[in-house]
């Protein structure tokens, strides 16, 4: 028999035995048959079941170290024992004792062949301690002098561990909460001229309520008072700075100094913020630390609320870590919330089973965790994108949201309501997965799917409430959403007259609607988009110009109002293009400049957001296009495309993020192409060459997006054309050759836009004949 | 399981509709204990409800959730401090009350150790502490939450206490 079958056996029959106490017939049938190693252990059971057995270890040792007994008493206070010794005296435990009431106190004693040469030290330390009243600072009670040579001092007594001691076994939040009470108390002696010039470990106690005490101002400094102490004064060399241990007189910087030397020791390599905070307060060059305690607190405070710490530099990627450390708790309470939302999707499955009343319950539970749900799938996801580096965290939201949208879609019969948020959900989760025009996960397949699921809801849902505006509303933007990922060809003016439709029946039956408008207002930039894309600028100028009119002329809800925004920054970018394609060089500068100064407003409003420094990478891109057009205008025009890139890079070196990345190939393509045209051929395929590879990268990751073949197409068509102007032919007819296949296999797909057809297609044809032709030339 | 809910949507229920409950658990297993010093009981029952999540751990009725439940807030908590524990042999940091006892501690992680070990002979008995002494059920809650008559619950819960006394007092022996 095996260990835990024995004992399994041994429970079973203790049990039984258990039952029947004291029956010494019924315990001699149960374990006659039973093996000697299942009577021991039933044996060892019933031993350890007798009641009142001293059973465990349980509280630590308490601390406890030979005294003497005490000497006597000073002044009202009888001494108890030794409870500390330094260099200049010992310290006592004493009670008062002369009947006025009950007290401890801490008697500190100078050594007696040191009372003639202190007592003007000691002095001074009862007149410092005498005008420091604060809680964490160990009262002053009395002094005197005993025997008309001992001088003696009686402060609050503290029954507390050191610092350090007290931190071992703390969180590192918990540990520099100590600490800043600590910084607290010298901080207010700071305010009273007063340095402390002493402070470690065994000066800062900590009680066992979690209070700190701040101990011994035997060697502290009266600032601009001579202390009338000669001679050199006591440190402790581990905790002194340089100027102490240089023999200066204790200053503010000092404390601060010394405060680092105990952040360190308390907190050392457990955060890199407070390893910076550390480092700045112990700067060898006094210059270089805080100035003051109050801003070595202010930075701690900053860490402790998760905020960025001004001893760090403040890269935005630092910020951003700090944002999400801040919002861990958030993240954490999403997931609570999710809990609550299936629960409440599986009770209303149940409940509608069972009773009208319990239905009711589950109503009513749904309205409080809806607003909870909007949280997560609004709320967060927005915050999380305005804050850099968060994708990752974003997917994994994502993918818990997709978890429990697809647990809620499945709830039969499900109240409307329930319904639209669901439909909803799936339509933000598409955003994150893989919309373009915003920072995403790159992945249209998942995102498209999630798009299905939204219009198979709400669809469902217009069945039952046909004159609905939001799900009209909602079934709109589903189809604009659809629109952004489809390919450049017939079938996208197609998905944007049915979203153009759904808008206009909402509109009908609720024309103030914020969100059909945008809507509508949306369906006619992409109507221009398209006509722009089938080759017919013309066309959308008046589109775009009336749009613009339009979207300015509105008042948006708070709600759409940074979506307003936004379309106003595609339509300039739009008009700009419009003209630009239209061979109306000059007139798309105004609209992209426009374009470049919205954005800054908006990246300066609302901080460095991955969204809009996108934005500017795009505008920056279209504005050194045009300028590039003009032989004086090209150096604004590598600066335009260099600012771009820097933007897009920026939003990159937070983590990954498909749509900056497809921004930097393109302007990393327009800076070749600016650099071609300035004359700086070799320049020119370096940038080239960079933009190509992330390209095919991009590709090789998804190798279906008709988009991404068509960016690898393009920009092989560039390459080639910048490797033959820097006289690499050969290389140009490699890279063109890539071109031509890659439209090849977009026509084979179907997917050719009539743009592309008509030219660019025949465009890289063209240039595989001139350097190949002249490649082979060369080699006959 | 005659219930209508299986696997996945039954345990996310049972948890969601504990969730009350496990708060009350939190506020219990934190009170007394320094860990009070850093985690919230909210935050406890959260960080226990996303390890369940992440384990896909999963409960065939409400006893073995709360059970597992609170299992996890324990793991939790020693975790917290475990993180915070020096280098230097220390005792215990987390002291609980020795189960069925009123002023007798125990190391948590001690505790929780001999309660997996429990648990490997067997689970009846290891899933009636939980209940009994984390979870703080009465002899009457925890037969409803195990459909166990009261009488087996009440010998269980006794020769379980007896087993882990020996447990850990055979692992403590030289002291």
């Amino acid at each position: 028999m095996e260990r835990a079958e024995i004992d399994l056996r041994a429970l079973r029959l203790f049990e039984r035995l258990a039952d029947h106490p004291g029956n010494e017939g019924f315990r001699r049938r149960l374990l006659g048959k039973e093996n000697a190693a299942v009577l021991a252990r039933v044996a060892a059971l019933e031993g350890s079941a007798v009641p009142g057995r001293a059973a465990l270890p349980t509280l630590f040792p308490g601390k406890s170290e030979g005294i003497d007994p005490p000497p006597g008493r000073v002044g009202p206070f009888r001494l108890i024992e030794a409870v500390g010794a330094g260099g200049m005296g010992q310290v006592w435990r004493a009670v008062r004792d002369d009947g006025l009431y009950d007290q401890t106190v801490a008697v500190k004693l100078l050594h007696t062949h040191l009372a003639p040469l202190a007592a003007a030290r000691f002095a001074e330390e009862r007149r410092i301690l005498a005008g420091l009243e604060h809680p964490n600072i160990a009262r002053l009670i009395d002094g005197g002098v005993h025997d008309g040579n001992l001088p003696w001092l009686a402060t609050e007594y503290v029954d507390g561990q050191p610092l350090d001691a007290a931190a071992a076994t703390l969180p590192v939040g918990a540990r520099i909460r100590l600490l800043v009470k600590a910084a607290d108390a010298v901080q207010f002696a700071h305010a009273r001229l007063v340095v402390h010039a002493d402070l470690k470990p065994s000066n800062i106690l900590v009680m066992a309520d979690g209070r700190v005490k701040l101990l011994d101002f035997g060697i502290a400094h009266r600032l601009g008072v001579e202390s009338g102490v000669a001679g050199p004064q006591p440190m402790t060399p581990a905790y002194a700075s340089p100027a102490r241990r240089h023999g200066d007189p204790p200053a503010i910087a000092d404390d601060v100094y010394a405060l680092g030397i105990l952040l360190k020791e308390i907190a050392g390599g457990s955060d890199a913020d407070l390893d910076a905070i550390a480092s700045k307060a112990v700067a060898e060059d006094e210059p270089q630390r805080y100035g003051s305690v109050a801003a070595f607190i202010a930075d701690l405070d900053r860490w402790r609320e998760k905020l960025p710490v001004t001893a760090r530099r403040q890269t935005l990627a630092y910020r951003a870590r700090r944002f999400i450390g801040r919002h861990r708790v958030g993240v954490a309470l999403t997931v609570a919330v999710m809990l609550l939302l299936a629960a409440t999707a599986g009770m209303a499955l149940r409940n509608q089973i069972r009773s009208e009343q319990a239905r009711r319950e589950a109503d009513t539970r749904f309205e409080e965790t809806r607003s909870l749900a909007r949280y997560q799938l609004v709320d967060l996801f927005d915050q999380l994108r305005a804050a850099p580096g968060t994708v990752a965290i974003r997917a994994d939201l994502a993918r818990r949201s997709a978890l429990y949208l697809d647990r809620l879609g499945q709830t039969p019969h499900a109240p409307p309501a329930l319904q639209l948020e669901t439909a909803i959900g799936y339509r933000r989760l598409a955003a994150v997965q893989g919309l373009s025009g915003t920072s995403s996960l790159g992945q249209p397949t998942m995102a498209r799917h999630s798009l299905d699921q939204a219009e198979r809801l709400a669809q469902a849902l217009l069945q039952r409430r046909p004159r609905d505006p939001a799900v009209l509303a909602l079934l709109g933007w589903i189809y604009a959403d659809r629109w952004t990922l489809l390919a450049n060809n017939g079938e996208s003016p197609r998905m944007n007259m049915r979203a153009r439709a759904y808008f206009d029946r909402a509109l009908a039956l609720a024309p103030g609607s914020s969100s059909a408008r945008l809507g509508r207002l949306t369906t006619l930039k992409s109507e221009a988009y398209d006509a722009i894309v089938a080759d017919r600028p013309k066309a959308a100028i008046p589109i775009l110009q009336d749009a613009l009119g339009e979207l300015r002329r509105s008042r948006f809800a708070a709600s759409e109002a940074d979506g307003a925004r936004e379309l106003e920054s595609n339509l300039l970018n739009l008009l700009g293009d419009a003209f630009y394609d239209d061979g109306q060089v000059a007139a798309s500068l105004p609209p992209y400049r426009a374009q470049v100064r919205l954005i800054e407003a908006m990246l300066q409003a609302r901080g460095q957001s991955p969204d809009w420094l996108i934005r500017l990478g795009e505008a920056m891109f279209d504005l050194s296009g045009a300028l590039s057009e003009e032989a004086s205008f090209r150096p604004e025009a590598l600066r335009a495309a260099d600012r771009g890139i820097a933007a897009v890079e920026r939003v990159l070196s937070y983590g990954p993020d498909a749509n900056a990345e497809k921004k930097l190939v393109m302007l990393l393509g327009q800076k070749a192409e600016v650099l071609s045209l300035l004359g700086r051929p070799h320049e020119a395929v370096v940038a080239s060459a960079r933009s190509l590879a992330i390209r095919q990268a991009r590709l090789a990751r998804d190798p279906s997006d008709p988009a991404r073949l068509r960016d690898v197409a393009i920009a092989a068509k560039g390459h080639a054309d910048y490797l033959a102007g820097d006289g690499r032919t050969r290389a140009g007819c490699d890279a063109a050759r890539l071109a031509t296949r890659m439209w090849g296999e977009i026509d084979r797909r179907g997917e050719l836009g009539t743009r592309d057809a008509r030219r660019n297609r025949p465009d890289a044809l063209r240039t595989r004949l001139l350097y190949c032709a002249s490649a082979t030339k060369k080699i006959t | 399981m005659a219930s209508v809910d299986v696997g996945e949507a039954g345990r996310f229920v049972d948890l969601a509709d504990s969730y009350t409950e496990l708060r009350r658990i939190a506020r219990r297993m934190l009170a007394g204990d320094a860990v009070r010093l850093v985690l919230q009981p909210t935050e406890l029952v959260n960080e226990a409800a996303l390890r369940l999540i992440r384990s896909q751990a999963s409960g065939s009725d409400r006893a073995h959730m709360l059970a597992l439940a609170a299992r996890t807030m324990r793991r939790v908590m020693i975790d917290e401090a475990r993180k915070h524990a020096t280098a230097k042999r220390r005792p215990p940091t987390l002291m609980t009350l020795y189960p069925g006892t009123d002023n007798r501690l125990v190391g948590m992680e001690d505790l929780d150790r001999a309660l997996e070990a429990l648990e490997q002979i067997s689970p009846d008995h290891a899933r009636i502490v939980e209940l009994r002494f984390t979870l703080g059920m009465t002899v009457e809650e925890t037969a409803t939450s195990t459909s166990l008559a009261e009488r087996t619950v009440k010998r269980r819960w006794q020769s379980a206490r007896a087993w882990l006394r020996d447990h850990l007092e055979g692992e403590d022996g030289a002291r």
